[in-house]
C-alpha cells in the first residue's frame, strides 16, 4: 500500500484514516498514532453508527488492508454483476445486502474476506436441510465402506474385499439418482 | 434469582427459497406467491395468518410492541404477512429481510424449548420448500452477519442493579468482544428500557447452534452473576434503602394520575427488582407479570386498547390507569 503522510505533523507515516461524510461532502483526514490522540478526531469513534453503515464500513475496511494487487481485484469486483438478480458488488457495498442465492456464487471470491470479519469463519458448521443430509449420511456411508475395503486388501480378505466392492458401486449408483 | 433476572428465551432461524430472489430485489407478484406457498404449507388451524400488507397500522404496531414482528417488517412494499402459533409462543415472518424468519419467544430461562420450537416449524417448511443452502456457507441469507446457522439466540435479561452502579457499559463492551451484541428491549438503535437489554449472539458461521447456545449461555451467566452480586452486597449493606426505593416506586405507580412511559418502565423495574428479591410480597403486588405489563404500557397497546388515537397526556393518563388495573386487586371497586 501507498505511504500516506500524516496531515497534521507531515512527518510520520499515517496510521489512522478517517472519511468524513457531511451532507454529501467528503473529505479525508489521515493521520499518525501520535497525533490522533492529541487531537479530537479519534473520538469519531464515538459517535454512534447503525449496524448498516458498520457493515458497509467493514467491507471497505477488507479493501484499506489488501495489497496492491487485491486492491485492484477490488476495484475489478465492483462491476462484478450477479446474473441472476442483477446485483453488482457495489450495490451490495452500498446496502450491505445479497440479492439472491446466486450472489454467493457470483461474488465468492470477495465474500469470504467479509466473512472472516464478521464471524472469524468462512465455513458453515450446524444444520443442514434434509436433503442435504440423506446425500451426507449416504457419501459417509460410501467413504466408511471404502475404508473397510482398504482394510480388506490389507488383510487379504479378498471375499469380503469383493463384497465391499460391489456394495459400493451399488450406493454410488444409488446416490446419482 | 437467574430465573426472575431472565425474561425470556428468543431463537430467530432466517432461512430463504433458493429459485427466488432476496426480497430486497423481490418483484410484488413473486412475494405474493411465497406467502401463498407457506400459508399451504402452514395451513392447519393451529397457525392464524395476519396480512401486514394490509393490516391497519396500529395492529401492526401493536405486534411489534409485542415482539411478534419486527420493526422492520413495516417497512416493506412488497406482499408480507405473519403466522402466529400460541401454544410455541412462535411467529413466522415472511418476507422481511429474508423471506422467512422463525422465531419463538419462552418465558423465562429456558432456550433449549425456543429451539426446539422454532426447529420443528422449520423442518415442517424443508420439507416442502427448497432453501437456499450451500455446503460451505450453510442457510444463505440477505445479510452476510446472518450466512450460516442463520439462527439468533438471544436473552431478554432484567438488569437495573449494574445500570444503577453504572457498570453496565463494561459489561456491554466485554460482551462485545467476544461476539455478542447487546441491544435495549426493542431491538437494534433503542435504548434500554426498564433496565431490561436483550443479549444475542453475532457470529452465525463456523458455530454449530448447540455451541452458539452454549457460549451465548455462559456469557449471561457472567453477567447475571455481577449483578447478583451487587444485589446481594445493596441487600446487606443498604437494605433499609433498597426497601424505601422499591415503595417509593410501588406508591407512585399506584397513585399517579399521568405516567410516562418512561418514569413506567423505571418504576416498575424497580417494583420488579423488589419482587425478585423478595423486598415487596407479590400477592401485595397482585402476582402481576412486570414484563407483560411493560408492554401493555407502550403507546401503541395503549391506543389499541382505547381504541382510538390519543393526545400525550390522554395516554399518559391511560397508562396510569392500566398499571393501576394491574397492581391493585380492588382497582375501580
Amino acid at each position: 500500500m501507498v505511504k500516506v503522510l500524516c496531515d497534521r505533523c507531515n512527518e510520520n507515516e499515517a496510521s489512522i484514516h478517517i472519511k468524513k461524510t457531511i451532507k454529501g461532502k467528503s473529505t479525508e483526514i489521515h493521520l499518525c498514532d501520535q497525533c490522533a490522540k492529541e487531537t479530537k478526531e479519534n473520538e469519531i469513534i464515538n459517535i454512534p453508527i447503525s449496524f448498516q453503515d458498520f457493515l458497509v464500513g467493514l467491507m471497505d475496511l477488507t479493501v484499506n488492508d489488501a495489497t496492491f494487487e487485491e486492491q485492484k481485484e477490488s476495484q475489478k469486483a465492483k462491476t462484478i454483476k450477479c446474473e441472476k438478480c442483477e446485483m453488482t458488488y457495489a450495490d451490495f457495498k452500498m446496502s450491505g445486502k445479497l440479492g439472491c442465492a446466486q450472489c454467493y456464487q457470483t461474488f465468492k471470491k470477495q465474500l469470504p474476506i467479509v466473512f472472516n470479519k464478521l464471524h472469524g469463519h468462512t465455513k458453515h458448521n450446524g444444520k443442514v436441510p434434509t436433503r442435504i443430509e440423506k446425500n451426507m449420511i449416504k457419501e459417509k456411508g460410501i467413504n466408511d465402506l471404502k475404508q473397510d475395503l482398504q482394510i480388506a486388501i490389507l488383510e487379504e480378505e479378498f471375499e469380503k474385499a469383493a463384497y465391499l466392492r460391489d456394495k459400493i458401486k451399488e450406493m454410488q449408483k444409488g446416490a446419482k439418482i | 434469582m437467574r430465573k426472575d433476572i431472565i425474561v425470556s428465551s428468543r431463537v430467530r432461524l432466517a432461512r430463504n427459497i433458493a429459485k427466488h430472489p432476496f426480497p430486497n430485489r423481490l418483484k410484488n407478484e413473486e412475494a405474493g406467491q411465497i406467502v401463498k406457498d407457506i400459508r399451504g404449507i402452514l395451513s392447519e388451524k393451529k397457525y392464524t395468518y395476519i396480512d401486514i400488507k394490509n393490516n391497519s397500522r396500529l395492529d401492526n404496531l401493536v405486534l411489534v410492541e409485542n415482539h411478534i414482528i419486527s420493526a422492520e417488517m413495516l417497512k416493506g412494499e412488497i406482499d408480507r404477512a405473519v403466522f402466529l402459533e400460541k401454544s410455541t409462543e412462535a411467529s413466522i415472518m415472511v418476507n422481511e429481510e429474508d423471506h422467512i424468519r422463525i422465531q419463538s419467544i419462552v418465558k423465562g430461562d429456558n432456550m433449549e424449548a425456543a429451539f426446539k420450537y422454532t426447529s420443528e416449524i422449520d423442518d415442517k417448511l424443508d420439507k416442502k420448500l427448497m432453501y437456499a443452502f450451500n455446503s460451505e456457507y450453510g442457510y444463505l441469507t440477505a445479510c452476510p452477519t446472518n450466512v450460516g446457522t442463520a439462527m439468533r439466540a438471544s436473552f431478554m435479561i432484567h438488569l437495573p442493579m449494574l445500570e444503577v452502579t453504572n457498570q453496565i457499559k463494561n459489561a456491554i463492551s466485554f460482551l462485545g468482544k467476544l461476539g455478542i451484541a447487546v441491544r435495549g428491549m426493542y431491538g437494534e438503535g433503542t435504548e434500554a428500557k426498564g433496565s431490561l437489554y436483550q443479549v444475542s449472539n453475532q457470529i452465525t458461521l463456523g458455530q454449530s447452534e448447540a455451541e452458539t447456545i452454549e457460549r451465548l449461555n455462559d456469557v449471561v451467566t457472567q453477567i447475571i452473576n455481577q449483578e447478583i452480586k451487587i444485589r446481594n452486597k445493596l441487600y446487606s449493606e443498604q437494605k433499609i434503602k433498597l426497601v424505601d426505593e422499591i415503595y417509593r416506586a410501588y406508591g407512585i405507580l399506584t397513585n399517579a394520575k399521568l405516567m410516562n412511559i418512561k418514569e413506567g418502565m423505571l418504576l416498575l423495574s424497580y417494583v420488579k427488582l423488589g419482587m425478585d428479591m423478595q423486598l415487596i410480597d407479590k400477592t401485595f403486588v397482585n402476582e402481576v407479570d412486570i414484563f407483560d405489563l411493560m408492554i401493555k404500557i407502550q403507546k401503541s397497546n395503549i391506543e389499541k386498547q382505547a381504541e382510538r388515537k390519543l393526545q400525550a397526556t390522554e395516554r399518559d393518563e391511560e397508562r396510569a390507569k392500566i398499571i393501576q388495573s394491574k397492581l391493585l386487586s380492588d382497582f375501580g371497586r
